[in-house]
């Protein structure tokens, strides 16, 4: 494909999104140009996630890798772990792209913190993107319309992520639905580190967060995990890699 | 005098390659004709400029300079463009080109549509269409799921919808099994024995032996001989053609012998096993002692005279500039 | 065997190729999406995209950025989603498929096939809009009381309309720039900043308000919410025809394109590389 595609939801939709909380705020200052702008950053790191975990395969099904990954000693398994991390790094480098240009073009006045904390918040939020993406991956194998599901689920997840608006806010059914992502709890814990005014956090506490962060995606690597070697059999009975 | 379909006159067409205006010359100022109801074929290696000339007869391409009539009109001012395609069609075949999540029967209802088919006569043409390709089985199943051979006679029943009066084939057994190959060609005799038009581009000698009335031989854009099959065979008639067959590969033999004085060509192949030479040679019988001897250490199990074949003649046309494909 | 001459030259019209090509793309859409896929994700983007404005507007608290006005247009911006990027998307989707080339070699004119494939999509974006404005009504509690309902539903079938003749310009260029999708993408995507969607065009900065002068959705969303409060076509005259004049104008500038393209392509050789 000649396009890079993965601009899209890495980068300009994310951006659109930080623009356009910060047109209707009018106002370069205050805690909540620092929330439209870590958000963007966080949209970024999703949107790359969503899309990439749905195009990789995809993309193997397309060009016939797919059987060749299978037959490889490695198996899929080991190669969607380590695709989900590169594609979660990337997705830090578009967040931070956004960052940097909204933060440039509004000549806002954003301060971090407690700038370790909020690092140590960001690395373990990537990691549980790192999982999600896995998980992802694993459930878009089995589709051919990993393209479709992946393009539906980005609105949800930008809603749920927590990104823009604080988790907290979220009408009930949404909010319970956010605190099963793994990178919600990150992005809370990112707030609070960022931001001493932070008043919407989930639990008050980073730590609780992140203990909460780390038992979400290390279950998401086993699901993924036991699915993907479903997965795997299933395509060996029934043939259907080859076609896309 | 019989009817002339195509007419083409010192043809040429420029590709430009890269910005500074570096230029490609893929057609090199071509002639010929082509009769109704004939079988043309033009051979040639990849690169010959064979599609580039196919793309220019079916008003994909415009020329760069020169003379080309297509159903006596000429295939340059845009109004031509769809009295043309309504009368031709073309194969190019491939993996691609085809609506691959429908139907065999989906994509030529499409096609029919496209070529203005009218409804009423659409549903028999198609059946009859895919019953002539051997589809029938699969007319609603995916294109997906056919296999390369299955999607090619797709692709030449999809080109058949219009009726053309004029069929171009590019490359249509290219990739194929032999079985399929052997089926693609029955099927394109019977449709020039019903009058259909066939110009059609291969590198293969023995589908244009099996099927070409005429054959151009084509090199870097020009023609460097044509005429019909027996014609082409005279041409390489002064080489008798010596076939060798031995168990071991007679490479180093063959390597001395290509600046030989008194030898045309050379070309081995693996046949089942065993190693034959052809060697084409000015003299026959003057030949054949040496090269008994010649071969001798290579363990040789027959040794004859024939006839050219298209192949040989191909060889000896091109000379230097063909190696074998 | 049958032997099929038929040997008789059928003129082509417009109406037929359209008609082939609408009906090709409906087919290869529900052969690739099962229908209650096509249905939710409609829906669900709509829904999703509604409700994500919506909230930060809430957040945010700008008073004359309400709920009701991001919800508004959001729920005309879907339409941009589903009508003008899948537009835009077409001819990139033949080229995928590798039939350009056959479509090329065929009396029918490439614009009327894409034309045909589009039709489709202004359904999709009626189904779309419809959805929004309910949403609209049934979750976000706009006030539809005044509305004038009939005035509502012409607005929406213009968009759609006019929203393909934008949607059948980008893909054209996209097809000549080979970068078809991230085109239709931004395109759509932009809408939501440009276009008075989630705040007043006036926050824009002088040159971008001249861009949103020329989009279409600008007037859409305009109208749409003078129709929800009640205004009449006379009162609403000026943003329908501007999108209506707007719509038609990419219309033919994309007839006029794709004829270009067709020529250029057949002049220097390059069909073999869309």
């Amino acid at each position: 494909m000649h396009d890079p595609q993965w601009i899209i939801p890495g980068i300009v939709a994310p951006f659109l999104f930080t623009l356009v909380m910060l047109m209707i705020q009018q106002d370069s200052d205050g805690p909540l140009v620092l929330r439209a702008i870590l958000g963007g950053g966080v949209l970024g790191m999703w949107g790359n996630t969503i899309f990439k975990s749905s195009e990789s395969i995809m993309y193997d099904r397309r060009n016939g890798t797919l059987e060749p990954i299978m037959a490889a000693l490695a198996g899929l398994n080991d190669v969607i772990i380590g695709r989900s991390l590169w594609n979660a790094l990337v997705g830090m480098l578009n967040g931070l792209l956004v960052l940097v240009v909204a933060e440039s073009m509004f000549d806002a006045n954003v301060r971090i913190a407690d700038p370790p904390l909020f690092l140590v918040c960001l690395l373990l939020t990537l990691l549980s993107l790192a999982a999600v993406g896995m998980l992802f991956s694993a459930l878009f194998v089995y589709t051919r319309r990993g393209h479709m599901l992946s393009s539906m689920l980005e609105y949800p997840i930008y809603v749920l992520s927590g990104a823009l608006v604080p988790v907290m806010l979220l009408p009930e059914a949404a909010r319970y639905a956010s605190f099963l992502l793994a990178p919600s709890w990150g992005v809370d814990a990112m707030n609070m580190a960022a931001d001493v005014t932070y008043t919407h956090s989930i639990t008050g506490g980073v730590f609780i967060n992140l203990a909460m962060l780390a038992i979400l995606a290390v279950s998401y690597y086993f699901i993924a995990t036991a699915l993907l070697i479903k997965i795997e059999r299933d395509i060996r009975r029934d043939g259907t890699a080859v076609r896309f | 005098m019989e009817e002339k379909v195509i007419v083409v006159e010192d043809l040429r067409r420029e590709f430009v390659l890269s910005k500074d205006g570096k230029r490609k010359t893929a057609l090199d100022g071509i002639s010929f004709d082509v009769n109704r109801g004939e079988i043309f074929g033009i051979l040639g290696h990849n690169n010959a400029g064979k599609t580039t000339l196919i793309k220019i007869l079916t008003t994909l391409l415009l020329p760069t300079s020169g003379k080309a009539e297509v159903l006596g009109l000429d295939v340059y001012p845009r109004k031509n463009e769809k009295p043309i395609r309504r009368r031709i069609n073309v194969v190019m075949g491939g993996e691609r080109g085809l609506y691959y999540r429908l139907t065999a029967r989906q994509n030529m209802k499409f096609f029919a549509d496209l070529y203005g088919i009218p409804k009423k006569t659409q549903h028999e043409l198609i059946e009859d269409l895919l019953e002539l390709v051997k589809l029938t089985p699969a007319a609603d199943q995916r294109v997906e799921n056919f296999s390369r051979g299955m999607k090619q006679r797709l692709h030449i029943a999809k080109a058949l919808v219009n009726d053309p009066e004029i069929l171009f084939l590019d490359e249509p057994t290219i990739g194929m099994d032999p079985e399929i190959t052997r089926d693609v060609i029955a099927l394109v005799r019977k449709l020039a024995v019903d009058g259909t038009t066939i110009l059609l581009t291969t590198h293969h000698m023995r589908e244009a032996e099996a099927l070409c009335d005429r054959v151009a031989i084509m090199a870097s854009g020009k023609i460097v001989a044509m005429g019909t099959l027996s014609e082409l065979k005279e041409m390489a008639a002064d080489a008798s053609i010596v076939r060798i067959t031995t168990v071991m590969d007679p490479y180093a033999v063959t390597l001395l012998m290509e600046d030989m004085e008194g030898i045309s060509s050379v070309k081995t192949e693996l046949v089942s096993g065993r190693y034959v030479t052809s060697v084409g040679v000015e003299d026959g019988r003057a030949m054949f002692d040496r090269l008994n001897t010649m071969f001798d250490g290579f363990d040789i199990r027959g040794i004859e005279y024939d006839d050219p074949t298209l192949e040989d003649a191909y060889l000896h046309i091109l000379g230097g500039e063909g190696d074998s494909y | 065997m049958k032997r099929f001459r038929l040997r008789f030259v059928s003129r082509d019209t417009f109406a037929r190729n359209v008609r082939a090509s609408f009906s090709l793309s409906v087919r290869n859409t529900f052969e690739t999406t099962p229908k209650w896929m096509w249905i939710a994700h409609i829906l669900l983007t709509s829904f999703f995209s509604m409700l994500m404005f919506a909230l930060i507007a809430s957040y945010v608290g700008n008073p004359e950025v309400t709920v009701p006005y991001v919800v508004i247009g959001n729920a005309v911006q879907t339409v941009s989603f589903t009508t003008l990027r899948s537009i835009a998307e077409i001819p990139n989707r033949e080229k995928h498929t590798g039939t350009l080339p056959p479509l090329m070699a065929a009396p029918s004119n490439l614009f009327e096939v894409f034309f045909g494939m589009a039709l489709f999509n202004i359904f999709a974006g009626l189904v779309s809009a419809t959805a929004g404005l309910m949403y609209a009504v049934l979750v976000f509690g706009v006030d539809f009381s005044a509305a004038n309902v009939p005035l509502l539903a012409l607005i929406i079938v213009m968009t759609s309309m006019s929203m393909t003749g934008l949607g059948m310009t980008i893909g054209g260029v996209g097809l000549h720039l080979r970068t078809a999708t991230i085109l239709s993408n931004i395109t759509s995507y932009v809408g939501i900043v440009l276009c008075g969607v989630n705040f007043p065009v006036s926050y824009l900065p002088q040159w971008a308000q001249a861009l949103s002068a020329t989009h279409p959705l600008t007037y859409a969303v305009a109208a749409t919410r003078g129709a929800v409060g009640g205004m009449s076509l006379a009162e609403l005259w000026v943003p329908v025809s501007i999108m209506a004049f707007l719509g038609l104008f990419f219309l033919l500038f994309s007839m006029l394109f794709f004829k270009y393209f067709e020529e250029k392509s057949k002049k220097q050789g390059t069909l073999e590389l869309f």
